[in-house]
C-alpha cells in the first residue's frame, strides 16, 4: 500500500517536474530518489509498524484450557 | 509482507512498472510538441571523376562529387526527449532499369546533439560563416546558429558516391533530398516524413533540390585535386596520422 502510493506519486511528480523544466535528467533523478525513499520506508522493519502487534495464541501446553477444534476433531 | 525479501521484491516489482509507465508517457509527450521542419537545398557544383575504390584496386569506378548549399531549420525537432538528430543529405537518381527502385546515396551527414546530451567528439560543429569572421573571435567557440539551424554555403560533400554498376556519368534526374533520424532518450527512432502532416507534426517543407544531371567526365575540364576534397574532421573522430586533433569544447 505504501509502496503503491509512494512509487506512483514519485513517478507522476518526476514526469511533471521534468516536463515543466523540459529536463529529462531531472525526471530520472526524481524518479530514482522516490524509489530509494520507498525502499527506505518499506523494507527495514521500522518499529512504528509494530505498534499494534497481533496477539498470537499462547504456546500449546497441556495445562492450557484452550481447546481448538478443526472439523470437529480435537487438535489443540 | 512479513519478510524483508518479500518487501524488496514488492517494491522493485512495482518500481519497474512505474519506470516503464513514466517512460511511455515521456515518449508520448513528444507528440504534443509541434514540429515545423523546413529546408532548402541547392546544387552548387557537380563533377564526375574516374577513380579507384582503394589504392590497390584494379577496378576503376566513376565517382560523383557534389557541392551544395543547405539552409534548414530543424530546431522544432528538439524537444525534451530528443537525444540527438542525425541529419543526412541523399542523392537520389533513377536506376538504369525502370523496374528497379531509384538509387539513394548519402553525400553528407551530421549528428546534432540535444540540450541534455553530454559532449561527444562526433557531434557536429557548425562552420563559422565567413561574413561573421570580422566579429569578435571570442564568440567563435559558440555555435553560430541556434540548435538545429544550419546554413551551409558551398559545402563540400563528406562522401563521394558511386553506383553499383560503377558508371555514373551522364545519369539524369538526380535530386538531393534531406533526411533525418530523431533519436530520443526514451521511445522509438523517428525518421522524416514528407508525405503528410501527422497531428501537430508538419511534414518537411522543401527539403529537395532541383533535378540535375551528372555531367560527363571532364565536362568542365580536368578538375583540380583541391576541388574534389571531401569534408572531414568536423567531428574530429578520424584520428588518422597527421589528421586533425579532436576539438574539445572549452569548459
Amino acid at each position: 500500500m505504501i509502496t503503491t502510493v509512494l512509487l506512483g506519486a514519485s513517478g507522476i511528480v518526476a514526469f511533471f517536474i521534468g516536463f515543466m523544466a523540459q529536463d529529462i535528467k531531472l525526471t530520472l533523478y526524481i524518479g530514482l530518489t522516490g524509489t530509494a525513499l520507498t525502499f527506505l520506508a518499506v523494507v527495514p522493519p521500522w518499529p512504528f509498524y509494530n505498534k499494534n502487534p497481533e496477539p498470537w495464541l499462547s504456546p500449546h501446553t497441556a495445562a492450557s484450557g484452550i481447546r481448538i477444534d478443526v472439523d470437529g476433531q480435537k487438535v489443540g | 509482507m512479513h519478510s524483508t525479501l518479500v518487501r524488496v521484491q514488492n517494491v522493485f516489482g512495482f518500481f519497474t512498472t512505474v519506470a516503464f509507465s513514466v517512460a511511455a508517457v515521456i515518449a508520448l509527450s513528444a507528440f504534443i510538441n509541434p514540429q515545423t521542419p523546413s529546408a532548402s537545398i541547392q546544387l552548387r557544383n557537380v563533377q564526375v571523376v574516374r577513380g579507384r575504390p582503394h589504392y590497390y584496386s584494379y577496378k576503376k569506378e566513376e565517382y560523383a562529387h557534389i557541392k551544395f548549399d543547405l539552409d534548414t531549420d530543424l530546431s522544432t525537432l528538439f524537444n525534451w526527449n530528443t537525444k540527438q538528430v542525425f541529419v543526412y543529405l541523399k542523392a537520389i537518381y533513377p536506376s538504369t532499369k525502370p523496374s528497379e527502385p531509384a538509387s539513394e546515396a548519402i553525400i553528407w551527414d551530421a549528428i546534432l546533439p540535444g540540450s541534455a546530451a553530454p559532449w561527444h567528439q562526433n557531434h557536429y560543429i557548425h562552420p563559422t560563416p565567413k561574413s561573421s569572421k570580422t566579429s569578435k573571435k571570442s564568440k567563435s567557440a559558440d555555435a553560430p546558429y541556434p540548435r538545429g539551424i544550419l546554413h551551409l554555403q558551398n559545402q563540400r560533400p563528406k562522401y563521394q558516391i558511386t553506383d553499383i554498376s560503377g558508371k555514373l556519368q551522364n545519369r539524369t534526374d538526380v535530386q538531393l533530398e534531406l533526411g533525418w533520424n530523431v533519436q530520443p532518450w526514451v521511445g522509438a527512432l523517428l525518421w522524416e516524413h514528407t508525405l503528410m502532416d501527422v497531428g501537430l507534426w508538419q511534414r518537411l517543407m522543401g527539403g529537395k533540390s532541383e533535378v540535375f544531371d551528372f555531367p560527363a567526365i571532364g565536362a568542365k575540364g580536368m578538375p583540380k585535386k583541391k576541388d574534389l576534397e571531401t569534408e572531414k574532421g568536423h567531428e574530429g573522430h578520424r584520428l588518422e596520422a597527421g589528421g586533425e586533433v579532436p576539438r574539445r569544447k572549452p569548459a
